[in-house]
């Protein structure tokens, strides 16, 4: 295991994006990232910018507005990336599946590593659902 | 203004008016009158309009307007044929109508007139135009 592999798996990187989530699993997403979770004594940090990132958590059914963002924000993480789906709606479009705007679900248009289910599920889940996708970046 | 006042304020511009419990006023207006019966409220110190929304009925299309009369809400409705979708702006007797009626615009494909700012609302950049996602004849 080269040094990069090594540090990588040590400290992921991940960008949250909601493409257009109700913000329940967004509350969630950020709960794992205060004290009482605290997911940085994993070494996990939440970046800003697709290229400083590792895993993209995306929350909330994919809308025709945001598919091309996301798309964008996909292709601008460097390799290699694994993609974590939080909350039914990036799985199967939940409540939002048939509205006009909804072009989901996610693994349509990026390839997802992880699947965490639940409405909104809780952050030990998120949590649980990255760890076991951070083996999946070993080059 | 409680449910009777109202009632009786818009009788004269509208048909059909119906008291529904002791908040609720339903009255049907046309197209000729509805831009007086909305003046007359304005007129008459009722000043918010709480919302317009669009319900397709298939030929037409029922424009209906909420107003918030303090004790009660008026809902004013006009009906619009889907052969002449066309209506005057509300937004110079009340200006916050700026937003529903864009929405009405872009929904349901009403042609609003003489609109300040008849650009999209809701929907995304790529989407097409004369398709109208609230409309009965979208859905499959």
């Amino acid at each position: 295991m080269g040094l990069l592999n090594y540090f990588r798996q040590k400290s992921p990187w991940i960008l949250h994006y909601n493409t257009g989530a109700c913000n329940g699993c967004d509350i969630e997403v950020v709960a794992s990232l205060t004290p009482r979770y605290d997911v940085e004594r994993l070494g996990i940090v939440k970046k800003g910018s697709p290229r400083h990132a590792d895993i993209l958590v995306v929350t909330g059914a994919v809308t025709r507005q945001s598919k091309d963002r996301l798309l964008r924000i996909y292709e601008q993480i460097p390799e290699p990336k694994v993609v974590v789906a939080v909350g039914n709606c990036p799985i199967s479009n939940c409540v939002f599946n048939g509205c006009y705007n909804v072009v989901g679900p996610l693994d349509k248009h990026v390839p997802v590593d992880v699947y965490v289910p639940g409405c909104p599920p809780m952050p030990e889940a998120i949590i649980d659902g990255v760890l076991k996708v951070i083996p999946r970046l070993k080059r | 203004m409680n449910a009777n006042e109202v009632a009786q304020l818009i009788k004269r511009y509208a048909d059909d008016v119906k008291i529904a419990g002791v908040r609720q006023v339903f009255a049907t207006t046309d197209k000729e009158r509805y831009i007086e019966a909305l003046t007359a409220l304005r007129d008459n110190d009722l000043k918010h309009l709480t919302t317009i929304t669009g319900v397709d009925r298939g030929d037409s299309i029922d424009v209906i307007y909420h107003i918030h009369c303090g004790e009660s809400l008026l809902n004013l409705k006009l009906s619009v044929p889907k052969t002449d979708l066309e209506i005057e702006t509300v937004t110079d007797i009340f200006p916050g109508a700026t937003l529903y009626e864009r929405e009405l615009m872009e929904m349901l494909g009403v042609q609003v007139k003489g609109h300040p700012d008849p650009r999209r609302l809701f929907l995304s950049e790529d989407w097409p135009t004369g398709k109208f996602p609230l409309r009965k004849e979208v859905k499959k």
